[in-house]
Parts: structure tokens; sequence; C-alpha cells
């Protein structure tokens, strides 16, 4: 456990050492201060669309540092053969697996708690109240992360970073509609096409699940049983990646 | 116990879209004692690295085993004693090496406090002292090869595995590694190291190995490999002149340089006598230079160049 501490921390400090990761914050706090300067919400308006706004900017940096990052650093690692370095020590390929995906979401969840932190002081600053369920949904993103990190870990090792994040995106956008997707197809009865919508339904991880953002100022929270089932589906599917994962790497030549 | 055992070792690689085999290395079997420095030499593309990877577990072998200390490759902790220098080192940019070494010496399950303790001296022996708390991003290529010999210390390796450590140093350098190494050895230490530069080889293994297209065609000690003919002399005169000793006859290949004529003489020829017939002739002779084979002669004929049936008289090597 100490190896994958020690990779982990290592991944962590790259990223933190790195101008690019700073670069994408300074952007998403940008973001949420000029949108106030730009008149697109305005203090009469509701502080809610402001959160809204806010939260939905903090949740897609967060995937872009996230998705950046899980595709181009394992790359790197064996593009740059620094991996090894790494194998050719007393570590097994699993511990590598463990703590690249640990680190990642370490700096992942870092950069998401360093806008939150900002996010929360500017909202007090414009008079704004800090409500349970805005960590709740923070909470949920944290789950989104793991399962991202996850998918862009699985594609990182097989593929080019531009393909490996083109698939990783794909995994988003699909995660976020599979619910409807399924619908729809339900609804119109297409009927040859039910098959196909529910292997996509059972096979992209459903990040709906792990969306609370809805939640936010609307004065009600989710039951404690859906968070825990959001949470147990989050690590289940990562866990299930991650095993895929160190399948791949086990039997790999670097 | 042996330091390093490789038994049938084979790789075959699938390359291009089609997956088309490739066999770098075919049945490689050599075993290495401890205490040895011990050569692995070959042209480009022999296998050299691909060995080192497989006893590294970077690869996988497609046959064969191997055991370093005499653990499997395959086993955990093969390699907790064990220390390796990449051939073409890249460490992280954004660490200097102080904090690398760290990292390093925590991957092969030291303590931070013990790796501290150590890596002063560590990089003080491979000349990095006053770049110690620079990060790796601001090296050089020599120095960057500096820092895989010192993290490939880090552990107090009893077999160190260096691929082509001497490539890319400079004369200083090399010196310093080769003592180095010799130093490691007088400290018990096992080195298994690859080069094509065969002076390096000739000047400090027991053993070496030669390979070829994945296969071993020759190894044991160099002296042996060698045999120790005389293949030609060189001799050098003063007092004659150039035309005057060619008239001699007694050998080929004759220049003057600075009022010395320098003449080589055959290995099969007398050198008494010859001498003899230069004073008789009025000149001094100054040198008489046996001239043996040398490692990179006898590369030439076994390996791929010299491939037409080159290896006579080195049976028993192996
Ligand atoms: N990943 C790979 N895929 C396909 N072929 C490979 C791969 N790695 C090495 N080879 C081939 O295997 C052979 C042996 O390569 P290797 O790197 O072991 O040679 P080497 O002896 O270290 O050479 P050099 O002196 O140039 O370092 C070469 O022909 C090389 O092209
Ligand atoms: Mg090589």
């Amino acid at each position: 456990m100490g190896k994958v501490i020690a990779i982990a921390g290592n991944t962590v400090r790259e990223v933190v050492r790195d101008k690019v990761f700073y670069i994408l914050v300074f952007f998403a706090v940008l973001l949420i201060a000029v949108s106030k300067a730009l008149g697109w919400i305005s203090m009469e308006q509701d502080v809610k669309v402001m959160k809204d706004f806010s939260i939905a900017a903090i949740n897609l940096f967060v995937l872009l540092i996230t998705i950046f990052l899980g595709t181009t650093l394992v790359y790197k690692e064996i593009d740059k053969r620094t991996i090894y370095t790494i194998l050719s020590k007393d570590v097994g390929r699993w511990q590598f697996v463990l703590g690249k995906y640990f680190g990642l979401l370490a700096a992942a969840s870092m950069c998401m708690a360093g806008m939150t932190a900002v996010f929360i002081v500017y909202l007090l600053v414009m008079g704004g109240g800090v409500e349970a369920s805005l960590f709740l949904a923070v909470g949920g993103m944290l789950l989104e992360l793991m399962l991202i990190t996850s998918v862009s870990l699985l594609f990182s090792g097989l593929t080019s970073p531009v393909l490996s994040a083109f698939i990783t995106f794909c995994f988003f956008l699909l995660g976020h509609s599979v619910e409807v997707l399924r619908k729809f197809v339900e609804e119109f009865e297409f009927q040859g096409l039910e098959p196909m919508a529910n292997a996509i339904y059972y096979l992209f991880p459903n990040l709906e699940n792990c969306n609370f953002k809805m939640y936010v100022g609307s004065g009600t929270l989710p039951e404690a049983a859906h968070v825990l089932w959001a949470a147990a589906y989050a690590a289940g599917y990562s866990a299930a990646l991650i095993g895929i994962t160190l399948v791949i790497y086990r039997r790999k030549d670097f | 116990m042996k330091a390093i055992e490789i038994e049938n070792l084979a790789k075959v690689y699938r390359r291009g879209f089609w997956g088309t085999r490739f066999t770098a290395l075919s049945g490689l079997s050599l075993s290495v004692e401890e205490g040895e420095i011990y050569g692995f030499i070959g042209a480009n593309g022999a296998g050299k690295t691909t060995t080192f990877k497989i006893l590294m577990g970077i690869a996988k072998p497609t046959s064969g085993s191997a055991r370093i200390l005499g653990t499997d490759i395959s086993a955990r902790g093969a390699r907790m004693k064990a220390g390796y220098l990449p051939e073409e080192s890249y460490y992280y940019n954004y660490l200097t090496a102080r904090e690398l070494l760290r990292f390093y010496g925590r991957l092969q399950g030291m303590r931070g406090r013990d790796v501290a303790a150590r890596s002063g001296a560590i990089l003080e022996s491979v000349g990095l002292a006053e770049s110690a708390d620079a990060r790796l991003g601001e090296f050089s290529k020599g120095m960057r090869q500096r820092f895989g010999i010192a993290q490939a210390l880090v552990n107090d390796p009893a077999v160190l595995f260096l691929d082509e450590p001497l490539t890319g140093l400079d004369p200083p350098g090399r010196k310093g590694l080769r003592d180095l190494i010799l130093d490691l050895k007088r400290r018990g230490k096992t080195v298994f190291f690859s080069s094509h530069i065969l002076s390096d080889a000739e000047a400090i293994c027991d053993r070496i190995a030669v390979l070829d297209r994945g296969g071993l065609v020759a190894e044991g000690p160099i002296g042996k490999l060698l045999g120790s003919k005389v293949k030609s002399y060189e001799l050098q005169i003063s007092g004659a002149q150039p035309d005057a000793v060619k008239d001699l006859g007694i050998g080929v290949g004759i220049r003057s340089d600075a009022g010395i004529v320098h003449v080589t003489l055959d290995g099969t020829a007398d050198p008494d006598a010859v001498i003899d017939r230069v004073r008789s002739a009025g000149g001094k002779v100054v040198a008489l230079i046996p001239v043996r084979e040398t490692l990179e002669e006898f590369f030439m004929r076994s390996g791929p160049s010299g491939a037409h049936g080159g290896l006579g008289g080195f049976g028993g090597g192996a």
C-alpha cells in the first residue's frame, strides 16, 4: 500500500507542478467571475442562477481537467519510458495502476475543491447563502470523477491521448443520456432498437445517477438511500473498469 | 547461488498492423556468478535491451525462464535486490534529483529517512553532488545518464543491470563509471552490463557473452575468447632511412614519422632475427610491440558481418 501511495503522491506532484493545470483552474475561476461582469447574471436575478451557472462551470472544467490528466499522464509514462523505472523496481503492475488511479483522482479532487472554495467565497461576498445541497452537488461530481477517471485510465494505456480523450468524452456524453435514450426508445416503441438501447444502458455508466445539481436552491434534499446507491454505483462501476485495466496491464509489454 | 540465470529465453514481438511475428530472442541461456562483472555484447538490434526488459519485468518472455539471485523474475520480490539503468534515461522532469531518489527508494520498500541518508553519498559517487536539488528537466543528457546510475544504486542492490551505461558520458564520466563498477565488484556486487563499445568491456569484464540476432554466439572469459596468440608486431626503428629499412625486407606497412620508422611484422616472424638484421644495418630498435586480437576484431569476426563461419576456434568458449 505504501508503494501505491508513493506512486499516487508522485502523480499529484506532477500535476501540481504543471502549468496547464493552473491555466485550466484559472479559466474556471475567470468564467465564474466574468459571468457577472458580462451581466449574464445580475444580483436582482436569482442567486440560484448564479449557483447553477457556477456549479455547471466547475463541473465542466473539472471534467476537462480529469480527461486531460487521465489521458495524458499514463500515456506520458509509457511514451517517455518513465514507467520502466517504476516497473523495474519491486512494484507490481496493480500497484502502478492503483497508484495512478488514486493520484489522478486526488489531483482532480484537489482542483475541484480549489474551484469550489473560490466559488463559495465569491458567493458569500455577493451575499448568497451556502446550503447543504451545494456540497451534495459537489459530492456528486466527485462520484462522476471516479467514473470518468477509471474510463480515461483504461483507455490511456491502450491508445493515443487524443483518441482516449475522445472516447472518454463519449462516455461522458452517453453517460448523461443513457436514461433519456432508453426512455425515448421505449416510449416510441422503436422495435429493433430496444436491445441496442438496453446494451448502451448497461454498458455505459449512468452518470445522471450522480447528478445532484437539481437540488441546489430547491430547498429539498434527496433521500439518503438514493445518495448511497449513487455512491455504491460509482464505486462498483469504477472498480469493474479498474479490474479490466489491471487485466490488460498484467499482460502488457512496455 | 547464481546472481543471474537465464534459461532458454525467447521473445517474439508482433509488429505492424497484421501482427507479423518477429523473433528478437531465441533460446538465450546464460548464467552470471555472484561478484562478477559480465559484459553483454551485441550489435544494434541483437536483443540486449529486450533481455534487460524481460529480466526487469517490463516485457513478458514468450517462453523460457530467468532467475535473479534464485528468485524467478515473475515472482514478487525478484527485483528487490536489483538495480536497473534503462537504455535511454528519461525521468520525471518536475522533480529534483533528491526527490526522485526518495521516490525510487520508496518503490523499493525503503523508508524515506533511509533514502535521505544515502542519497547524498550516491549522488556524490556519480558526480552529481552539486545538482542534487536541481530538477531533472534541467539536466543534460550525460547528467541524466549519471542520475540513472544513481537511481539504480538507491537500494544498495546486490545485482546491477546496466543497459549501455557508458553511452553519452564524457571521458571523465566514462572513467568514473568504470571505476565505480570496479568498486562495486570489490564490494561483492554483481554487474551485468551491455555495450557495443568493446574496449570498455575489455577493460573491466570478467566474462562476456556475444549476442547476435537473439542468440549467443560466444561466451566466456575475454582472455579465452581472444586467445593469447600474437597477430602481428609493430617495430619502431631510429637512425635508419625508410628506403634502407624497406631493402631489408623484414615487413610491410613501412612509414616514417619524426625520424622513427614504423614496420609491421607478420605474427609468425622471429623478432630476434629481425632485430639482429636491423642492428647490423646500423639501425636502432626503439620499440617492439606485439599486437593481439582485440575484442573489436573478434566481434567483427563473430558478429553479424562476420557471420560466414567466422566462429571457428571459439567453440570451447561457451
Ligand atoms: N516493442 C517491439 N516491437 C517489435 N520489435 C521490437 C520491439 N522492441 C524491439 N524490437 C526488435 O527486437 C530486436 C532487438 O531489439 P533490442 O532493443 O533488444 O536490441 P539491442 O541489442 O538493445 O540494440 P541496440 O544496441 O541498438 O540498443 C530489434 O530488431 C528490434 O527492432
Ligand atoms: Mg539496446
